[in-house]
């Protein structure tokens, strides 16, 4: 019975259990939103459609006779009209560089926070991994499952305020290990205190977020004693 | 060097106050427990005796008085049974984590509060803990909160 002490033989696959939980990738998409969208980000760069698109700068065709409409006029058309498109579009690639000139750089995340959220996606994926267990742990493991849920929430909204790294960090993989009890209880045990000395080395209201976390998660190994 | 500031001492007082109220709580739901759960209700007892005296003495060494505890605490009232008694201990945790959390956050906005911090953080995370397993006992399936003290 995975999550029994010390008896790991007969769980599932985890590579086959994380990416089955349904709501994980959900809730991370939901925590990922606003970070997306958030004014000025990455993502929100300038949308084309709220710049005025300058006229076209070629006259319009010249209305044609009637006999006259084929081979070398519609090549004219044709012409025309992709002049408009370029010019058009030149117009809206320069209110792009003009809002990307106005936007102010924001800065990179600290790397507690990343680190931090790095944490809660391993400790989430290693709950999901975990279906064995006695009822008794399993009751604990989903409360664990929800807080750091509701942590990863709390930190990519603050990640969201931040610019995002070009190269990825060191996202786990996604893939979570089954872990017997007592190897739940080491790993809370080592959040709690990664938590604290986050919190001790930040200040303001991160530092009392991450202190939280901290007594969060020392509960989480308290209840699988 | 400067000392803590005002801010930081009011909350660092109000964390005594919070313990002084668990003392004064546990004493009072402790006979009306189970008798299976006054061996937890002892130890709980004993950690935040020890916690109010070192607030105290830290307080006083910091030129501080720190504040006497209220004659009595008539919001704990009334514990009828003991499941009553359970639930007024998770208030008393859940109180005492929030005081912590609350001096925690004020230490980490002062430059000269940061001394505080792990006691802060220590404190907190105890209540949590208690907490945690009194709401075990009342609900194991609604016994952890993912921010204590918020």
């Amino acid at each position: 019975m995975a999550a029994d002490e010390g008896d790991p033989d007969d769980r599932p696959d985890p590579a086959a259990a994380g990416p089955d939980t349904p709501g994980d990738n959900a809730e991370a998409a939901d925590a990922a939103g606003p970070a997306h969208a958030a004014p000025g980000g990455r993502h929100a760069a300038p949308e084309p459609a709220d710049e005025p698109v300058p006229e076209p700068a070629v006259e319009p065709a010249p209305e044609l006779p009637a006999a006259a409409a084929g081979g070398t006029s519609r090549r004219g058309v044709l012409l025309g009209a992709a002049a408009v498109v370029l010019a058009g579009g030149g117009g809206v690639g320069a209110g792009f560089l003009e809002k990307r000139r106005r936007a102010p750089i924001r800065p990179l995340p600290p790397a507690a926070l990343t680190a931090a959220a790095d944490d809660e996606r391993q400790l989430i994926a290693d709950l999901d991994a975990t279906t064995g267990g006695s009822a008794g742990v399993r009751v604990v493991i989903a409360q664990a499952r929800a807080d750091h849920a509701a942590h990863l929430r709390a930190l990519e909204a603050l990640l969201g305020s931040y610019r995002q790294p070009v190269t990825p960090t060191s996202s786990p993989s996604g893939l979570g290990t089954a872990r017997t009890a007592a190897q739940l209880r080491s790993a809370e045990t080592q959040a709690a205190v990664a938590s604290g000395r986050r919190a001790a080395a930040a200040t303001g209201s991160l530092a009392t977020l991450f202190a939280s976390i901290a007594a969060c998660e020392s509960t989480h190994a308290a209840l699988l004693t | 060097m400067t000392g803590p500031s005002a801010a930081v001492v009011a909350a660092w007082q109000a964390a005594l106050s919070a313990e002084q109220q668990a003392v004064f709580g546990y004493a009072l739901l402790g006979p009306i427990l189970a008798a299976k759960d006054r061996g937890r209700a002892e130890t709980a007892t004993g950690d935040h005796e020890a916690t109010r005296d070192a607030t105290s003495a830290a307080l006083l060494a910091a030129g501080h008085s720190p504040v006497p505890p209220a004659a009595d605490y008539p919001a704990l009232y009334p514990v009828p049974d003991a499941a009553a008694a359970r639930r007024l201990a998770v208030r008393l945790e859940d109180s005492c984590a929030a005081a912590w959390r609350y001096l925690y956050e004020r230490a980490a906005a002062a430059p000269a509060g940061n001394a505080l911090r792990g006691v802060a953080q220590d404190a907190l995370t105890a209540s949590a803990v208690r907490a945690a397993q009194w709401r075990a006992l009342i609900d194991p399936s609604r016994a952890t909160t993912p921010f204590p003290g918020i």
